[in-house]
């Protein structure tokens, strides 16, 4: 792992003691976490864990009690209206894709640029279609969302995410309803852009991806982080407790 | 599946279920006898009345006096007065030609195979821009030598076509105004959403109608009064916005988290996020109930008749009182019924296919 | 790598959401209140140019008006506040005896348009599209015309059978009529039949065994039944309208305005309820073929009692709203002159002057029919759910 000017820049994202609870449940119980510049990070652990939930609250689409969470030298607070900024800053990928249905992938990509950084409508598809091209569904920029395999529409998505330049980019399970033969084609997609050096931070059971990209693996349970340590250390390591068990969970449905 | 069966073959299936579904059981039999008396019974009637002992063409009242049948001299002699009513006589080609102009419109409009075209808005748009204005001149006069019709005097189907169509439009604008409003996170505005919903929805028509004619003269300055049709114009809208209001938000629920999640995240505001995102799904999902209450609120604008007004149903029923033609009504009635269902079938068929053709993915190509 | 140029400045207090959300709400409140004092204050001063007054006192004074007909026998003399009573009653009338036909020939129509019989369905279909496309208002005054113009004079009344006319005059009919104690004593016997039939099914808890089996006993209320029948059949006089000037006298009659409301609301609504009833029906046997098939008679009556009742809780709510529009539908019996309530608000505005008060207390009275009817659905919902439905 490189110390690479860590000393002079901000981490990308910090957390400092973050609870979140819905209701009675405590999803976020505690979260300490900086994650520095060009990072890749994966977060794991079983269902119900809070890794969704800690990477959601980052770029504000859940609300936290208490801590604070920066991204950059911005904090992200719903009081003081600071997330409109957070979100130029981050993107993000979900499990579902959540494409636009009714627009087509060139425009599922093209109307955040138009209405959020201001471009034309042909400046914007030009600008798009590279990055369409980059996830390789560059020739099927025409087409609708439902016309597309899951595998290529979880690639737009990460496309209409990337175009917009964000600095930090969030995965959400980008995987777990993709059918088998198609998670590799997402993967190698994401693995490339690893090697950009953007900022990642990945929620997903991949471990293959894990050893091969993730500069530090969390492993969260009950809203905690149990372990946070470079890949090596986690699967090479004794394991105890929790993450043993998560192991032989996944070892066994794998 | 039988669409997957060869056609010739089908078509002889087909013909056998409806034989049997003809005689197949005794019930069948038993209904079939006594439904096919009732035809035996009533078309022939029909048929003569309408068509064989009939009177047709522009021959004036006597003429009907001998025939059984029904008297279309009567609606040749009145068929201008139904559709036009009070509208000055020598300028009702104005009217015609504006009703033209803007059924075309509609017709331009509706054709879905231009809205995937490059430009589609603005072509559109400038339609609407030219078409609009044009029926507006047409209808006012008082430029280019036509003479000045004031609006208290637009009456019959120009009056139906443009309270039912002003109507759905801005009542279609006000209702996602609402419905996003119910949906709000601002209590006070979320309640009185909901208060203006509930309160619509649970009174008739006609009382909204009545407090457009009666109330607003009271509770406004006299300069600020506006025509008849204006009030009854914006009562229709007032009235038919918290229906389609109603039915959005059904639609705005039946959209998925994700949408939502996925239009912030890559920074859309919320009305950005609404105009772009949201809303367009909303409108294709509601569609059909939308429509629905296309073809009520058309029906209702013959409501207006009971504020004394002259819609197609109020000049018609000036029709039928002349003494001249008296105790002819039935032609009347079923002529003007006539052009209403044209029009409510016309609006149902076009959403239908519509609809179909959204089903298949046609719109995206 | 560097830090990005731009440096964080915290948004100004306006951008913050709560911020905003007070902005907004009461902004809106104060534009209320505003629009509020506006109309007040016009309303004032527009009434007192016409030497007009706000306020609800005229209620209690006299009305010199007649109503055509009245449920509640209101006449000229009685207060405006008896005309309102009197225009609910017969709003109340016409939209309940067009509730109860309007649903037989809803259900009707709506099975036939699933029937296997291919003219049955035909003749249902080209109804439903017919009536649902052309306004009611049209409707009624279509049958109103044809009542009041095509039907003969009351001397030259069709008589379909022995003590029905049928004139301009409207529906004239024989009536029983029974002396005050026979009428005591018909009702009492009405109110035991109805005491024995809710006690049914309570009854089959009771410990006294015997007692239980007398109440349910079926003989019982057809007993009870058959005691009124020849009550009346051996007291009651039958009272034959006769044609006397103009009219008729004696017997019993259906106003003109009231029989074209009712036909115009009944035949119009059926189309919505009977569309309603299809789609109940093919939701619970999810397809036309099934539905063809399980209507189809032949498999009969096990079918339809398996299915009717599954539809007819997915119809409920939908009719229920059907049955709203009727009673909100009633009242474009203004047009062709019913004294209904809203008739009778457009009489009293035009003696009055008072059309703000009358108008808020049609609305408050149309409102209070719609709470009622969406409390009971409420009620059903909450009793079909309690039923594990």
């Amino acid at each position: 792992m490189t110390m690479q000017a860590s000393s002079v820049t901000l981490p990308a994202v910090t957390f400092e003691d973050v609870h979140k609870h819905f209701g009675t449940f405590q999803a976020l119980d505690g979260i300490d976490l900086t994650v520095r510049r060009g990072e890749r990070i994966v977060v794991f652990g079983p269902s119900g864990s809070g890794k969704s939930t800690l990477i959601r609250c980052i770029n504000g689409l859940e609300d936290f009690q208490r801590g604070r969470i920066m991204v950059g030298d911005i904090p992200v607070d719903h009081r003081l209206g600071t997330v409109p900024l957070i979100r130029r800053k981050v993107g993000m990928v979900f499990q579902q894709f959540n494409l636009f249905p009714h627009l087509s992938i060139i425009e599922n990509c093209t109307v955040g640029l138009v209405m959020t950084r201001g471009m034309s409508e042909q400046q914007a598809r030009a600008w798009a279609i590279e990055f369409l091209v980059r996830v390789r569904v560059g020739d099927q920029a025409h087409k609708y969302p439902s016309e597309l395999s899951g595998g290529q529409q979880q690639r737009v998505a990460i496309a209409r995410a990337l175009c917009l330049q964000p600095e930090v980019m969030l995965f959400d399970e980008p995987t777990s309803s993709l059918d088998p033969e198609m998670v590799k084609e997402v993967l190698d997609v994401m693995e490339e852009l690893a090697d950009s050096g953007i900022t990642m931070i990945c929620v997903t059971h991949e471990m293959g991806f894990a050893r091969a990209v993730a500069d530090r693996m969390v492993f969260m349970d009950h809203g905690r982080i149990l372990h946070d340590e470079v890949p090596d250390v986690i699967f090479n390591q004794p394991r105890t407790g929790r993450l043993k068990e998560f192991f032989s969970h996944v070892s066994a449905s794998a | 599946m039988s669409a997957a069966q060869p056609r010739g073959r089908s078509l002889k299936q087909a013909a056998r279920g409806v034989f049997k579904g003809l005689f197949g059981t005794p019930t069948n039999i038993v209904l079939t006898l006594i439904i096919g008396a009732l035809l035996v019974m009533i078309v022939p009637t029909i048929f003569r009345w309408t068509i064989l002992d009939s009177v047709w063409g522009n021959v004036g009242r006597e003429a009907c006096a001998q025939a059984s049948g029904a008297c279309w001299a009567f609606i040749a002699a009145k068929a201008r007065l139904i559709v036009f009513g009070r509208y000055p006589y020598d300028d009702q080609w104005r009217a015609l030609l504006a009703m033209v102009i803007f059924l075309g419109a509609m017709a331009f409009s509706a054709d879905w195979r231009r809205w995937r075209r490059p430009h589609a808005g603005r072509t559109l748009a400038i339609v609407w821009l030219i078409a609009l204005p044009a029926c507006a001149v047409l209808m006012t006069g008082g430029v280019f030598g036509l003479r000045y019709v004031e609006i208290d005097r637009w009456s019959g189907l120009p009056l139906t076509l443009m309270l039912s169509a002003f109507g759905i439009l801005f009542a279609l604008l006000f209702s996602i105004l609402l419905a996003l409003g119910r949906q709000s996170k601002l209590p006070v505005v979320r309640w009185i959403c909901i208060a203006y919903i509930e309160l619509i929805r649970g009174v008739p028509l006609i009382s909204i109608l009545f407090m457009a004619a009666l109330m607003l003269p009271i509770i406004l300055p006299d300069e600020l009064v506006v025509s008849k049709i204006l009030r009854a114009q914006i009562a229709f809208i007032m009235f038919f916005a918290a229906y389609m209001a109603e039915v959005l938000r059904g639609g705005l629920q039946a959209i998925g988290k994700g949408q939502y999640e996925a239009a912030d995240t890559i920074g859309l505001t919320y009305w950005q996020g609404m105009r772009r995102i949201i809303l367009p799904q909303v409108l294709r999902l509601t569609i059909p109930s939308l429509v629905n209450i296309f073809i009520s609120a058309f029906k209702d604008t013959s409501l207006v008749v009971i504020i004394s007004m002259h819609d197609l149903l109020g000049t018609t029923n000036a029709a039928i009182i002349d003494p001249e033609w008296l105790g002819i009504y039935v032609e009347a009635y079923v002529f003007t019924a006539m052009i209403y269902f044209l029009f409510c079938g016309g609006i149902s068929w076009y959403s239908q296919s519509l609809e179909r053709h959204l089903k298949s993915g046609g719109a995206r190509r | 790598m560097t830090v990005s140029s731009e440096t964080y400045r915290a948004p100004p207090f306006w951008r913050r959401p709560a911020v905003r959300g007070v902005l907004i709400q009461a902004g809106l409140v104060l534009g209320l209140i505003g629009a509020t004092w506006f109309f007040v204050s016009n309303a004032v001063v527009n009434l007192a140019k016409n030497s007009l007054t706000m306020g609800f006192d005229f209620l209690w004074s006299n009305a010199s008006f007649e109503l055509g007909e009245s449920v509640t026998g209101f006449a000229a003399g009685d207060s405006f506040l008896d005309a309102f009573y009197a225009g609910i009653a017969n709003t109340l009338a016409v939209s309940i005896i067009s509730i109860v036909a309007a649903t037989i020939l809803g259900v009707v129509i709506g099975i036939t348009r699933l029937a296997s019989n291919p003219l049955a369905r035909l003749l249902s279909g080209g109804y439903v599209e017919l009536v649902r496309n052309i306004p009611l208002i049209l409707q009624m005054m279509f049958w109103y015309a044809l009542i009041t113009r095509s039907f003969p004079s009351p001397r030259r009344a069709l008589q379909p059978f022995e003590g029905l006319f049928l004139s301009n005059r409207g529906i004239t009919f024989s009536t029983l009529r029974l002396d005050a104690l026979h009428l005591w004593l018909v009702g009492g016997l009405a109110v035991l039949l109805l005491v024995l039939l809710l006690l049914r099914r309570p009854a089959r808890a009771l410990k006294a065994q015997q007692l239980a089996a007398f109440l349910r006993d079926p003989r019982l209320p057809l007993a009870v039944l058959a005691a009124m029948l020849v009550l009346v059949a051996f007291t009651a006089t039958l009272d034959v309208p006769k044609v006397a000037g103009f009219n008729f006298r004696g017997g019993a009659s259906i106003t003109p305005e009231f029989t074209a409301v009712f036909f115009g609301l009944t035949i119009y609504s059926a189309a919505f309820i009977a569309e309603n009833v299809r789609s109940g029906i093919l939701g619970v046997t999810r397809g036309q073929r099934e539905a063809a098939s399980a209507l189809g008679l032949r498999p009969g009556p096990v079918m339809r009692l398996v299915i009717l009742p599954q539809a007819l809780r997915v119809v409920v709510p939908p009719l229920a709203s059907q049955y709203l529009n009727i009673v909100k539908n009633s009242s474009l019996a203004v047009a062709i002159g019913y004294p209904d309530i809203m008739r009778v608000a457009t009489i009293i505005i035009s003696e009055t002057g008072k059309a703000i008060e009358v108008i808020a207390i049609i609305m408050a009275i149309y409102l209070t029919f719609s709470l009622i009817i969406s409390y009971l659905m409420n009620v059903y919902n909450r009793s079909i759910m309690a039923k594990g439905g």
